[in-house]
């Protein structure tokens, strides 16, 4: 009783607040990352891939965040950066001593700032004038700064991807070679058109996320050899390529080189110039890629001048009269034709292909073709040269006779294989003819310039592969084109790309994993933060295609209107000018008003757009602020009435 | 039953037997169902999450909590019934914790009655449910809390309006030790490492972490240590009254 009572006491009162106050701390200090993440997607859980990572780290590494405090008065961008700081600060927990991090606060005109600024942080202006920082400089001994210039919440989903690959740039390996050899111009550059006065084309968007990863080393496209520091050789849309570059390639992945290779029956992403001495010739028609006598060597094909139309993948397009259709050649790969077993495609949500061609397995061969990309069971093979006249979608569509089964769209190729060239290594005969073609990317048809009997003994010639070959092969270049997935914009000077497919992550999954680094890969799928109302865009866009079909018969009514209205007053002065007949007049007069009237309709329609969202709202606002209430009110009332009634008839 | 269950049952009896418990719990929906809404905006933001809804509880609770609190003890030592109480064959600590748990309850009644937001958002997208059931339990961690702390203060005094008042000044000052605003005012002459004290001990800095999905130790520690402590301190203020 004695102790119960003193533990009771005012003196026991103040010994408990002490004991809150400690364990609150010992609760922050000891418990710093202990949590349960309940969010579907782990969002506040760092990957495996970036633990691995952060783990292995062998030289520290100094991370210094820039926030301007200023930027808190923005409810979006302070809780984001309590996002970045935090994952930031789990960074630091699970590397321990090897990874510093410094929080900065900049204010204007300070030293800080200027350091800042100095190491590549992009400012944003506020409205009063004020320059705000949220950006991070990552340093690590002997490496080149990293930095990330402004930290972007739109981009929330890559935010952990991009902190990892941050910092294994700045720790890890050097940077894996890749050897780009490619009939497109994914690097941009160039002359600028001297006709146009239009600047050099930028790089592709899949060209500035390799770059971040890795070293890209561009072959030249007349190249017989390839560079000895490459890793993993990466063809795009290859063709007209004489024996001896086919020799350099051939000998590459008999030796065991990793190669990622993208065929493309027809390139719709390629461009033809017109032959500037002839315009009114039309331009050349699109060839397929081709790589010779290799593919047969390995025991595949690229079917020849197919592509395919799938009708239950196909991507939904605008035609133009504000309707839409389903093009038949333009894919849209949801996981169901993903092989999400495999660690290239496992998390990828979708991936926009055009034009594809098929990959498939000789008879008789013996490689093994493990497929990463698929179509539909039903499709239909079209051949290529129907394609040269650019066909609608709905003409597809009325053609489409599927007659095919499942055709693999990419897929892993491995197994044995012999050389293409068993007399030896081709030697292009008049080695000045290749200086004709300057810096054009464009490949020269094909001259005879190789001549087989000349061959060289190679000291180095492989015949026959000594260990299973290692190819990915992908039917279609043109899902590398920044228009099927993803969207490049300017912010400051710095190119910002803003995904809306995976066909990125899709290639540089296939870079890293061929040259053997799957951690970032583990990181780089992860979930989304975004999660829009899909009920209330489903009624807009359908409200938005009422409208339009409205719009254009109202419009149609009122061209019609006007026409008639033009021919009256155009036959009113055909004839004596100020005489006018009643009926004419009244004719006019009724024209006039129908345009009146249509076009107040046609304003109608568009206050109307809203319509169903509007209506959806009030219910939905009723149900959750009024019902309860009101079903709480009318029960107590009806107790109420229930127990007076009751006490009466008592 | 035991005990406990008896002196639940009762105070719970206490609040659903009377209008009380009606006129709060409309009052509560239907001040939810504005806030999100209007406030929130929470319709017009397009996005399939309750933060619109979630973010006004601190505040909401900040007036609700006090007045389902304050009829607790000052009641009781009103009308007098605290003597009976404390004859019975009842501990001090089943009678204290046995009135929280009953008004804890309660709310948890009313903030289940507001599920029909939870069906909303379901049916205009596909919400992360995950952080959903985290921003109930911390709406239901935080409101525990200032119910703890209304509950001492109703035990301090027999009259319901100061216990009322007096508690929303104490559940006011805790929630803005976490706004950026109100640290300003101390960065400047306090050493950093009391300010960071300061910013933790603030009921917004928890909830706001755990409505975002995650629920971490130290935040579960400041809200279940705050409730211990409060109830702790409501046994105390009882035991006083008594003696004195």
């Amino acid at each position: 009783m004695a102790l119960k009572k003193s533990l009771l006491s005012s003196s026991g009162l103040l010994l408990a607040l002490a004991l809150l106050f400690v364990v609150n701390i010992f609760a922050v200090v000891l418990f710093s990352s202990a949590r349960i993440d309940l969010t579907a997607n782990q969002l506040y859980t760092l990957t495996d891939g970036s633990r691995n990572i952060l783990r292995a780290l062998e030289k520290p590494v100094t991370l210094r965040l820039y926030y301007s405090k200023v930027l808190n008065e923005l409810p979006g961008l302070s809780s984001y950066a309590q996002r970045v700081d935090q994952l930031l600060r789990e960074y630091s927990a699970v590397a321990g001593d090897k990874i510093q991090l410094e929080v900065i606060h900049p204010e204007p005109f300070s030293d800080e700032e200027d350091e800042a600024v100095a190491s590549g942080l992009k400012g944003a202006p506020l409205q009063d004038g004020e320059v705000a920082y949220f950006g991070l400089v990552a340093s690590a001994e002997g490496r080149a700064r990293e930095v990330i210039p402004f930290f972007q919440p739109d981009n929330a989903e890559f935010l952990e991807y991009e902190l990892t690959n941050l910092v294994y740039r700045l720790t890890g390996p050097e940077k894996i070679v890749i050897g780009l050899w490619s009939s497109l111009p994914l690097k941009g550059g160039g002359r600028a058109n001297p006709f146009t006065n239009q600047p050099p084309p930028a790089p592709w968007g899949i060209y500035d996320q390799m770059q971040q990863l890795f070293t890209v080393q561009d072959i030249d496209y007349k190249a017989t050899e390839i560079p000895e520091e490459v890793d993993v050789l990466m063809l795009v849309h290859p063709k007209y390529l004489d024996d001896a570059s086919l020799y350099a390639i051939d000998q590459f992945v008999l030796r065991g080189g990793h190669l990622l290779a993208f065929l493309d029956p027809f390139a719709t992403s390629e461009v033809i110039p017109s032959d500037p001495f002839s315009p009114n010739e039309p331009p050349l028609p699109k060839e397929s890629s081709s790589l010779g006598p290799l593919l047969e060597k390995w025991g595949v094909e690229l079917v020849e001048g197919k592509v395919v139309a799938d009708r239950g993948a196909a991507q939904r397009v605008s035609t133009g009269a504000g309707g839409t259709a389903d093009y038949l050649i333009w894919l849209r790969l949801l996981p169901d034709h993903l092989a999400t077993d495999d660690i290239l495609t496992s998390r990828l949500a979708q991936i926009n292909a055009a034009t594809v061609g098929s990959i498939r397995l000789l008879d008789g061969a013996e490689a093994t073709l493990t497929p990463l990309i698929w179509s539909s069971d039903s499709v239909q093979l079209l051949e290529t040269d129907l394609l040269q006249s650019n066909p609608t979608p709905e003409q597809l569509l009325t053609s489409y006779q599927p007659d095919s089964g499942r055709q693999i769209l990419a897929a892993r190729l491995t197994g044995p294989a012999t050389t293409a060239f068993p007399d030896g290594k081709p030697i292009r005969k008049d080695p000045e003819a290749e200086q004709s073609e300057a810096d054009t990317q464009m490949p020269e048809e094909e001259t005879p310039l190789v001549l087989r009997i000349d061959t060289e003994d190679d000291p180095n010639f492989v015949a026959e592969a000594a260990s299973p070959i290692n190819v990915t092969l992908v039917a279609d270049a043109d899902l590398l084109h920044n228009q099927f997935w993803v969207q490049i914009q300017n912010f400051y000077g710095e190119r910002i790309a803003f995904p809306y497919a995976d066909n990125g992550k899709f290639v540089l999954n296939a870079l890293e994993h061929l040259s053997g680094s799957s951690d970032l890969i583990s990181v780089r799928s992860r979930g989304t933060f975004a999660r829009p109302f899909t009920v209330v865009n489903q009624l807009a866009m359908d409200a938005e295609s009422r409208f339009l079909e409205t719009e254009q018969t109202l419009q149609e009514q009122l061209r019609q209107t006007e026409a008639k209205l033009l021919e009256l007053e155009q036959q009113k002065t055909a004839e004596e000018e100020s005489l006018l007949s009643p009926e004419q007049a009244a004719e006019i007069e009724r024209f006039r008003n129908e345009k009146v009237r249509v076009r107040k309709q046609l304003r109608d329609v568009q206050r109307d757009l809203r319509g169903d969202i509007d209506r959806l709202e009030a219910r939905l606002k009723f149900i959750n602020i009024a019902l309860i209430p009101l079903l709480i009110i009318l029960g107590a009332l009806g107790l109420g009435l229930l127990r007076w009634w009751r006490n009466r008839v008592a | 039953m035991n005990t406990l269950g008896i002196i639940i049952k009762r105070e719970l009896a206490g609040y659903f037997l009377t209008p009380v418990a009606y006129v709060f719990i409309v009052i509560f929906l239907f001040l939810n169902g504005i806030f999100t809404f209007y406030l929130g905006g929470f319709f017009d933001s397009g996005y399939a999450s309750l933060q619109p809804f979630f973010e006004f509880h601190p505040f909401l609770y900040l007036f609700l909590m006090p007045a389902v609190a304050m009829r607790l003890w000052a009641e009781e030592r009103k009308s007098g019934t605290i003597e009976l109480l404390m004859t019975l064959p009842v501990s001090l600590w089943q009678a204290v914790v046995g009135k929280f748990l009953a008004a804890w309850l309660f709310t948890a009644v009313a903030v289940a009655l507001t599920f029909p937001m939870w069906i909303t958002v379901s049916y205009l997208g596909d919400p992360d449910h995950g952080v959903i059931a985290a921003g109930y339990l911390g709406s239901l961690l935080m409101a525990g809390s200032y119910l703890a702390i209304g509950a001492c203060i109703s035990a301090v005094t027999k009259n319901q309006v100061i216990a009322f008042v007096v508690s929303v000044m104490i559940c006011f000052l805790l929630l803005i030790t976490g706004f950026p605003s109100t640290l300003e005012v101390f960065t400047g002459w306090m050493p950093d490492l009391l300010v960071e004290t300061l910013r933790s001990f603030s009921f917004l800095t928890h909830f706001d972490a755990i409505t975002r999905g995650v629920v971490e130790i130290k935040d579960m520690v400041f809200f279940l240590s705050m409730i211990l402590f409060w109830l702790y301190a409501n046994a105390v203020v009882v035991e006083l009254k008594k003696a004195g």
